[in-house]
């Protein structure tokens, strides 16, 4: 692809049939793309051709804004035939955002990206019109980061309109947006976003440095920018945070983080990313502030569950049954007799078959979902306990585990958690709670050897930061009382709220 | 991506090297044991255990068939371990001891072999919890006692266990002891110790068939009764229920308890005793020990019969005097007891040792021949503290 080879540019011939001889031969049997010739002026006198592509261009305003008025343009005017390019920006077209071009790959790139490019007769310039206009999503409920109260829009997968509806969170000149366009192939447009004098610039040149180290063909998703710019790629742990809420991103702007936009998908990244934000809903900010703390505790405990549940019943059960109150071992005893395999393997019999149900009801056509639902829902349950290959109790703990799964706010964050659960597994079944012990301890070791862009992935708990206690993993402050920004990650300007007051009346 | 794995390498081969998977057993796989109980045979110990049946026990109801919910098994071996060695080949799982509720020993074992021997086992066996209940079995082997079917909890081993907790607490006669409390007894110098003792009531034939479960009233039932009290590790004698009362008195260990005075021929105050409070004092007299022990006891009236009119103050005093009477000659009877089997089990001489150390050290040797002359008084005073929700009975009401 031209434009981003590294040779010195070609510059556009003036002639219109050389130029138009250079481009056929580039975009040679691509039906897509439209040379419209014409003669401009109201007396044909100026020879012109428009390129665009189809399907990335509005049709309307090329012929009300562009086609009709250069067709139609007086061109006894002394400059339309000296300064036509000039001319026809300056009082014929009425299209919005203008720009020249004067080479070959601008060329190109203008009207693969949407622009529809003018070329006159004898002018080594082009003029590159903004019409681009095509089919899109509107705007919708974010469908994988759902809150009961919030705002229900979503980013969408065109970078324009979610770089509008952060602008309409954040409506000061301090939002600042840097675009660059990452991939050779795909040329994707990629916007950085951040608020001048909250976020810190240390962390914005390294992010700059970052994308501009990436040299790749294409990019489809922002996943893909997170692969190439996340510190430490040894985790599971995310280090790079995403959301489809513009509300969510607006807040982490406020708060000095940095945010990347990519053209093309509705999930927009936030840096620099912290464990405890994975384990904060959105709405916790929404709703009361005691209510929010108690649910924050439930997801927290959720977290554990999932993480813990089957190892410390498989270590419990196989290792440690003076730990079982006399009368709750019986009933778990009673509840195995005839169970085939050891509380281990039937725990990865169950766990798998849930991740298998969960891994395919994804894909699954919407008409076929239920099916599989039941299905699971007996196999899962009823049939196997019925035909005793696993026990009753082993059920409850797996279901337990599953729903626990969704209760952690991020796939992110709870798609880790599901893998190190079978490592834990894996542990308990040889050493009991002592093996658990080493998981979690080297897990712990793990976390704080973490960092995204520098910060410690455990902040404000390792290290321990006081201000910000106040939002941390089980902790919501009433909004009047976080007077300062968290500090945990770099912030320059520290004033939430400049004048603090109490709640309510005075 | 190496440096990780070679540092979970690391990791885990530690963790195989100081640990290992050699303690891990299936839960079904396991001999849950409930109770032990240990007779004397011959120059042997016969052990016998009763090991759970999960599947006629709790869990899915309706699978139980109706058979017994334990199973026990007996060997004779030289020492308590080596007979549970050899059990290996009549049970059907190895067997698992954590969760031993009771430990019964037989009456002829305790009274000929004493009840050491087997507390060195149950005291360094890695498998035992110490929570568990140590008790007698009167006038009957472990044996026998562990082979009775008892209804309403189908596991005898909870059955005693519960029953024991409350009665502990709620009847002054019946004292539960864990091991530590045993072991301590035994070590203590100028204390002996004292067991609660279970019996069997009623028909032990019948009593080990399941109709014994089926019926309204089973054939044979667990009771405990009375104390049975130690010289050394050796059972000497056993306490009638008011020695009995008096001993926990005596240690304090009252929490709850029924008593009554007469108050008339044939008819009875009964007193629900919500507080008792046990101080031993100890002074020189003629450079002899000299024992006090007062008891403050804290009652409810909870049941007349007589015609007493319990609004008058007169009234309260006259009851608070003669349950204090009753009270000292229940507390006398049981020291003149001790005194009577030379079996210091009320604990004088630890109170000697601790508060007159330098007459214990001189005498510790002959405390055996002084205690049974030991001069001793008990002071009580007993406070009658609400007559419940009535003040006079019903019937007087009706004779007026």
């Amino acid at each position: 692809m031209p434009g981003s080879d590294k040779q010195p540019p070609i510059p556009l011939d003036a002639s219109l049939d050389a130029n138009l001889i250079a481009i056929r031969a580039a975009v040679s049997g691509s039906a897509d793309i439209i040379i419209r010739e014409f003669r401009a002026g109201a007396s044909a006198s100026a020879k012109a051709a428009l390129i665009y592509v189809e399907g990335l261009c509005d049709s309307a305003t090329i012929e009300d804004h562009i086609l009709r008025p250069l067709l139609r343009a007086d061109d006894q005017a002394a400059d339309f035939a000296r300064e036509l390019p000039q001319y026809a920006r300056s009082h014929i077209l009425t299209v919005g955002e203008i720009k020249e071009v004067g080479d070959q790959a601008a060329l190109f790139e203008s009207f693969l990206s949407g622009a529809s490019v003018l070329l006159f007769d004898g002018f080594a310039q082009a003029l590159a019109l903004d019409t681009r206009g095509w089919e899109q999503r509107g705007i919708e409920e974010p469908s994988t980061q759902m809150v009961l109260r919030g705002p229900k829009e979503g980013f969408t997968e065109t970078l324009k309109t979610n770089i509008g509806l952060l602008r309409r969170k954040i409506k000061t000149t301090q939002l600042r947006s840097e675009r660059m366009t990452i991939g050779r192939l795909s040329r994707t447009d990629v916007a950085i976003m951040y608020v001048e004098g909250t976020a810190d610039p240390s962390v914005l040149s390294e992010l700059r440095v970052r994308l501009s180290r990436i040299d790749i063909d294409t990019i489809l998703e922002s996943g893909n920018i997170e692969e190439f710019i996340q510190d430490d790629r040894m985790t599971y742990f995310p280090t790079v945070f995403n959301t489809e809420r513009p509300d969510v991103a607006a807040a982490g702007l406020a708060e000095g983080r940095v945010a990347i936009l990519v053209d093309g998908t509705p999930f927009v990244l936030l840096v620099p990313a912290l464990l405890t934000q994975f384990l904060q809903s959105p709405d916790d900010y929404y709703q009361r502030a005691d209510i929010a703390s108690i649910l924050r505790l439930l997801r927290l405990t959720a977290f554990f569950i999932a993480l813990l549940a089957p190892s410390v019943f498989i270590a419990i059960t196989s290792f440690h049954q003076e730990m079982l109150p006399s009368t709750l071992l019986i009933s778990i005893a009673a509840s195995r007799t005839g169970v085939p395999f050891p509380v281990f393997v039937e725990a990865m019999v169950m766990e798998m078959t849930f991740e298998l149900l969960r891994e395919a009801g994804l894909r699954m056509p919407k008409a076929v979902g239920q099916a599989i639902s039941i299905v699971g829902a007996l196999v899962l349950g009823e049939a196997a306990v019925q035909a005793g290959l696993v026990s009753p109790g082993m059920v409850i703990v797996v279901s337990l585990t599953a729903i626990t799964t969704f209760a952690i706010p991020y796939t992110s964050l709870a798609t880790p958690i599901r893998i190190l659960r079978f490592l834990m597994m894996g542990l308990a079944a040889m050493f009991g709670l002592y093996g658990i012990f080493i998981g979690v301890t080297y897990l712990i070791i793990h976390l704080n050897t973490l960092s995204s862009f520098g910060v410690p992935y455990l902040k404000p708990y390792a290290p321990f930061v006081l201000n910000d206690q106040k939002d941390g993993v089980i902790l919501r402050v009433p909004i009047w009382k976080m007077v300062l920004r968290p500090f945990s990650i770099p912030v320059r300007n520290r004033t939430r709220q400049r004048s603090p007051q109490s709640q309510g009346e005075e | 991506m190496r440096r990780i794995a070679v540092r979970l390498a690391a990791v885990v081969i530690a963790c195989a090297l100081l640990a290992g998977c050699w303690d891990r057993h299936e839960l079904n796989d396991l001999g849950i044991v409930s109770a032990i109980g240990f007779d004397k045979k011959g120059d042997k110990i016969q052990v016998t255990v009763q090991i759970l049946d999960p599947s006629e026990l709790a869990g899915s109801a309706g699978k139980a068939s109706g058979s017994a919910a334990v199973v026990a098994y007996e060997e004779i071996g030289v020492s308590v371990d080596d007979a549970i060695g050899r059990l290996t080949v009549k049970a059907p799982y190895p067997l698992y001891l954590s969760h031993t509720r009771m430990v019964i020993i037989g009456e002829e074992m305790a009274r000929k072999d004493g009840v050491g021997k087997v507390m060195d086992y149950l005291s360094r066996e890695r498998q035992m919890r110490t929570d568990f209940f140590i008790i007698l079995a009167k006038k009957a082997k472990a044996s026998e006692v562990l082979g009775i079917f008892t209804p309403i909890t189908k596991i005898p081993g909870n059955k005693m266990y519960t029953s024991l907790e409350t009665s502990a607490k709620e009847w002054a006669p019946v004292k539960g002891v864990h091991l530590v409390e045993l072991i301590n007894d035994l070590v203590t110098p100028g204390k002996q110790l004292a067991l609660t003792g279970i019996r069997i009531e009623g028909d032990r034939k019948k009593g080990s068939t399941p109709t014994n479960i089926a019926n309204i009233r089973p054939a044979a039932k667990l009771m405990y009764i009375g104390l049975g009290v130690f010289r050394g590790d050796k059972l000497v004698g056993w306490l009638n229920e008011e020695e009995s009362k008096g001993y926990k008195y005596i240690q304090g260990e009252v929490v709850r308890s029924v008593g009554f005075v007469e108050c008339g021929p044939n008819e009875y105050t009964v007193f629900k005793i919500i507080r008792a409070e046990t101080k031993r004092a100890l002074r020189m007299k003629d450079d002899k020990p000299f024992v006090t022990i007062h008891l403050r006891i804290e009652a409810d009236v909870n049941e007349q019969t007589c015609d007493l009119d319990l609004s008058k103050p007169e009234t309260i005093d006259k009851l608070q005097k003669m349950a204090e009477k009753k009270t000292v000659d229940i507390l006398t009877s049981t020291v003149r007891k001790a005194q009577e089997i030379r079996s210091d089990f009320v604990g004088f001489g630890n109170l000697v040792e601790r508060k007159a150390p330098r007459y214990w050290r001189k005498h510790e040797s002959q405390w055996a021949d002084i205690f049974p002359e030991l001069e001793f008084e008990v002071k009580v005073s007993f406070n009658i503290r609400r007559v419940g929700t009535k003040i006079r009975s019903f019937l007087q009401e009706k004779e007026e």
